[in-house]
């Protein structure tokens, strides 16, 4: 009895979903994102940076005078959810491409949906190796994990002439764990004397315990594998603490300037990311004129900028391509040559993005001060 | 058996309706990919809703890991059908039956484990070590190198189909049915109802309470390895807490100890959000406000404890079956209060304690106690409150170990037993407070204390074996036989908590009878008791003696009542006997009257009894 309760429900659904006949003079592309959430931030940038892209192509007449249309899903940053997201959007919407997800385990699970159906799929977030294993469809704009691990330990052995270093890293999380693996593997192999390796657990706001053992490990530096809003805290523990040493880190670190109070604090950090404010090209101009003029404010976080290049490989691939047909498109973003604005972007045997880190501090104001800039031959 | 016919016709198709219709449209794509996977997670959901349901609507122990289970379960099928399927180059849909098989079992490992604690604790202690649990399962998943550490794992064959979930659905739950209402289903809902009760009728507690949890655990890890080939990756992060309150959110918008109403709100709950992705920010605000409205007016939940009239499907099908093929004529030969006389001699005492003795610290709460009860004779244990009388109770039912002497049953010493292990040994009680199964029938009451007397395996009731429906039949009719005695057979289906209070007593006298006891021990049955409900009581217990082979042990402040119908008295003060004897002698025992009856020169004024007894 219940089940056909369900069953009407369910089909009740179906008939109030499928949309009236499909509107031949736009281009559908799905977006998920977690929009909702701890991580609805990293959602909301990426949407962000994708609906600017977006809005300019249409302003500029579209794709061979066809509009652009991104419908965006919310995936709450879990697989079910993005699965779930992924077969509404194709099946229900008849989108032609993905855009997103944004954490590595809501695209993971997305992406294998994609792949075995062949839709063409971009993240500009998802900075797990694996993502893109296998997966001839998949594709990413964000460099990867290991790379930025590599970057840093190599900064911090050459620039920061640190012999000892110390790294710290959030249990459990998927993003956290992975780039400290990476960055503890290069350091080791450059030589650097890993001294301390501390974890903290979610949701943790002090950080006193792991810092005192590293203060007495006497590393000079601290890799720390977080988001900017735990980072801050450290920054600010770790000087409470009186400690003298430099902080490293990767691309989650782009957001610290959000909720750190002490910014003169910021001047001994200096993380990898994606995209920096400082570059002096027009396109970057441009972009960020382009987001001050939608949004009202400053891009905060580097993967609305990664955002902003995933829709414009899409974009520009479906134009090359001539049509939305996916084994096409899907070839079209394989042989793309993309001039983004987190640099040129070209693809390699595993999908993954060609480009280059950029290293970034900040001066005592708290404004992102440029360090420089690291290939991926290097 | 025409009502069964019908309602094993009604469920079978409507289940294979059901899913001939489902299974069509989704053939056909007339329900896509979308809402077929939708489809499929509410068949998760549901049976994680129904095994939840097992530990906290019928044992009543709140539980805050089930997402650990499913997680152990979705880890293990999902690793096992990988390496499978890549290694050995197996067909994944090949590994199926085998990679859900070992995550249940492994699930159940656990359940087994978490529920070895249970030996202790229960309600809100209970309920933090399996919040504990949960967190446990899920940090060490979370740093093992074989599940991927904190990534999980990935690329699991996406195998999962419909018709595997749903024909699982249904199996769980025609199981969780016929669990309910086989014997270990009925002590798993006594354990809920009054624990104390439950074991003094010869029910282990901590047994079942092991038993559900590694049954509802099994389910769990089924349903995860069910979610591991349909999403196609696992990490531990989403079976956290929050997972764990999912469910336990669904199993009280059902109905806790309501299986179809866990159905229902695993279905509604599951779609709820999925339904709602059209309001885009408003969602989460709309989805709470609609759980708290239906808390709001629905506070027992969609169903309460109540089910679906369509009986079961498996039930009918074995009674349909048995009818066709006429294995077993029904057997109407009335039979009597099945107590058997037990071969002793009249002058073996049934139950005699030697030297009985309890010291709590400093305080030597009884001394030297030594009582003899012979079959078919009804002695009282009278003496001011605090003299001793509740604690003998306890040291003979087991609950206070005596630290000196002796206690022996037919002969044997059952000192060190548990008590349930007394229960089932001979000796039944009933308590100064009322202790009923309340929200469960008359009936049902009386059929839980059939239970040491029942033999059939948890197997055979759940498939619903020959055996079973042998047994059951046969306590069904001798449970109704008892009620006859006691002149209750008119109120056999009604909530024992409907009963009146006078009624209440007796239901808890009948049952104590019913675990086929050679001692029963009445604590102040008389208490809270009106003239008419005391001579009635009187009736009741005159009938014990006419027609069961018992020893009645009675404490009573009453004494109208005692010395109405007692055919010895031991009076105890201080924790000493200070007197024994008959009604006669008791009475004019001027240590007695000193101590406990008072200067009144006849004990028969109930009132003057108490009054001084009490003072």
């Amino acid at each position: 009895m219940k089940k056909l309760v369900a069953v009407l429900v369910t089909l009740a659904m179906a008939v109030s979903f499928i949309l009236p006949a499909m509107a031949e003079d736009t281009i559908k592309i799905g977006g998920i994102a977690c929009l909702t959430g701890p991580a609805a931030m990293y959602g909301v940038g990426v949407k962000n940076g994708v609906d600017l892209y977006v809005s300019e192509l249409n302003a500029a007449g579209g794709i061979d005078g066809k509009q652009v249309e991104v419908l965006w899903e919310d995936d709450e940053a879990s697989a079910d959810k993005a699965a779930n997201a992924y077969n509404k959007l194709v099946q229900n919407d008849g989108v032609c491409a993905i855009l997103g997800p944004v954490v590595s385990s809501a695209t993971d699970a997305a992406a294998d949906l994609a792949a075995s159906d062949g839709i063409p799929l971009i993240t500009a977030s998802a900075t797990a190796y694996y993502i893109t294993t296998d997966r001839p469809s998949v594709f990413r704009t964000c460099f990867l994990d290991p790379f930025q691990g590599k970057v840093m330990a190599a900064f911090t052995a050459q620039e920061l002439k640190a012999t000892k270093v110390a790294a710290m890293y959030k249990n459990g999380d998927e993003y956290s764990v992975g780039l400290k693996d990476a960055f503890v593997t290069e350091a080791k192999a450059l030589g650097l004397e890993v001294v301390a390796e501390e974890a903290s657990a979610d949701k943790d706001v002090d950080y006193k315990t792991q810092l005192t053992n590293i203060k007495d490990s006497g590393a000079e530096a601290i890799f720390l594998a977080y988001y900017g809003d735990v980072a801050s805290l450290i920054l600010t523990q770790a000087n409470e603490l009186g400690m003298d040493v430099m902080f490293t880190g990767g691309d989650g670190i782009s957001n610290i300037t959000d909720s750190i109070s002490d910014k003169s604090l910021l001047t001994r950090m200096y993380y990898s990311d994606h995209f920096t404010n400082s570059a002096d090209s027009e396109i970057v101009k441009a972009y960020l004129a382009g987001y001050q003029a939608m949004y009202g404010e400053m891009p905060s976080i580097s993967f609305s900028a990664t955002a902003y290049d995933a829709a414009k490989v899409l974009c520009g691939a479906i134009a090359a391509a001539g049509t939305t047909e996916p084994d096409a498109v899907v070839a079209a973003i394989k042989a793309s040559s993309t001039e983004g604005v987190t640099g040129t972007i070209t693809y390699d045997d595993h999908n993954d993005p060609i480009k280059s880190a950029f290293i970034l501090t900040y001066d005592a104001q708290g404004n992102q001060v440029f360090v420089k800039q690291q290939d991926p031959q290097q | 058996m025409n009502r069964k016919f019908k309602s094993y016709a009604l469920n079978l198709s409507a289940v294979l309706l059901i899913f001939l219709t489902l299974y069509t449209l989704i053939q056909s794509g007339a329900i896509n990919k979308y809402y077929a996977g939708i489809l499929i997670m509410i068949g998760i959901n549901v049976i994680m809703t129904v095994s939840l349901n097992l530990t906290t609507g019928f044992l009543g122990e709140l539980a805050l890991g089930h997402a650990g289970f499913m997680s152990v379960g979705a880890f293990t099928a999902g690793i096992i059908t990988k390496q499978l399927s890549t290694s050995l180059g197996w067909d994944p849909l090949a590994c199926l039956p085998v990679s859900l098989l070992a995550g249940g079992i492994l699930a159940a490992a656990m359940g087994f484990l978490i529920g070895v604690p249970a030996l202790r604790l229960k309600g809100d202690y209970l309920a933090i070590i399996t919040l504990g649990f949960g967190e446990i399962i899920r940090v060490i998943l979370q740093n093992m190198q074989v599940t991927g550490g904190a990534a999980g794992i990935s690329r699991v064959p996406r195998v999962n189909t419909f018709p595997l979930t749903y024909f699982i659905m249904i199996a769980v739950i025609i199981v969780m049915f016929t669990l309910g209402r086989s014997r270990h289903g009925r002590a798993i809902l006594s354990i809920r109802e009054n624990a104390v009760a439950a074991e003094s009728t010869g029910i282990s507690v901590t047994r079942y309470k092991i038993f559900a949890f590694t049954f509802a655990a099994f389910f769990a890890g089924i349903a995860g390895g069910l979610y591991a080939h349909q999403i196609g990756r696992v990490s531990a992060a989403t079976f956290d807490f929050n997972k764990s309150i999912e469910y336990l959110v669904m199993v009280v918008l059902g109905g806790m100890g309501s299986i179809t109403g866990s159905i229902i709100a695993a279905a509604v709950l599951t779609l709820l959000p999925e339904l709602l992705r059209g309001f885009a920010d408003y969602r989460m605000f709309l989805y709470s406000i609609l759980l708290i409205l239906m808390m709001l007016f629905r506070p027992k939940g969609l169903m309460g404890t109540a089910e679906f009239s369509l009986t079961l499907v498996w039930d009918a099908a074995a009674g349909f079956l048995r009818r066709t093929l006429r294995i077993r004529p029904r057997d109407h030969t009335p039979m009597l209060p099945d107590v058997p006389r037990y071969d002793v001699g009249e002058e073996a005492p049934v139950l005699e304690t030697g030297r009985l003795g309890i010291r709590f610290g400093g305080l030597q709460a009884a001394e030297n106690v030594n009582l003899q009860l012979y079959d078919n004779e009804i002695v009282g244990l009278i003496g001011p409150n605090g003299a001793g009388k509740t604690t003998v109770f306890n040291m003979l039912t087991g609950v206070y170990l005596p630290t000196e002497g002796d206690i022996r049953l037919m002969g044997r010493s059952i000192v060190g037993k548990k008590t349930y292990e007394i229960g089932a040994d001979g000796i039944a009680r009933t308590f100064q407070n009322i202790r009923l199964f309340k929200s469960m029938t008359v009936l049902e009451n009386i059929k839980v204390a059939f239970h040491t007397r029942m033999h059939y395996s948890a197997a055979s009731g759940i498939f619903r074996l020959p055996r079973y429906a042998r047994e059951e039949a046969g306590i069904d009719l001798r449970a109704r036989e008892l009620l006859r005695v006691f002149n209750m057979e008119e109120s056999a289906d009604i909530r024992a908590d409907g009963l009146p209070y006078g009624q209440q007593r007796k239901l808890e006298i009948c049952r104590a009878l019913a675990t086929n006891p050679k001692v029963l021990l009445l604590d102040e049955p008389a208490a809270g008791m009106n003239p008419i409900e005391t001579r009635e009581l009187m009736e009741t217990i005159g009938l014990i003696r006419d027609r069961f082979s018992v020893a009645v042990l009675l404490i009573e402040h009453d004494m109208k009542l005692v010395m109405g119908i007692c055919e010895r008295i031991y009076v105890l003060n201080y924790g000493r006997v200070i007197a024994t004897g008959t009604p006669a002698e008791i009475r004019d025992n001027p240590e007695v009257v000193r101590a406990y009856l008072g200067h009144s020169n006849t004990g028969a004024k109930a009132e003057e009894g108490e009054t001084h007894g009490n003072a």
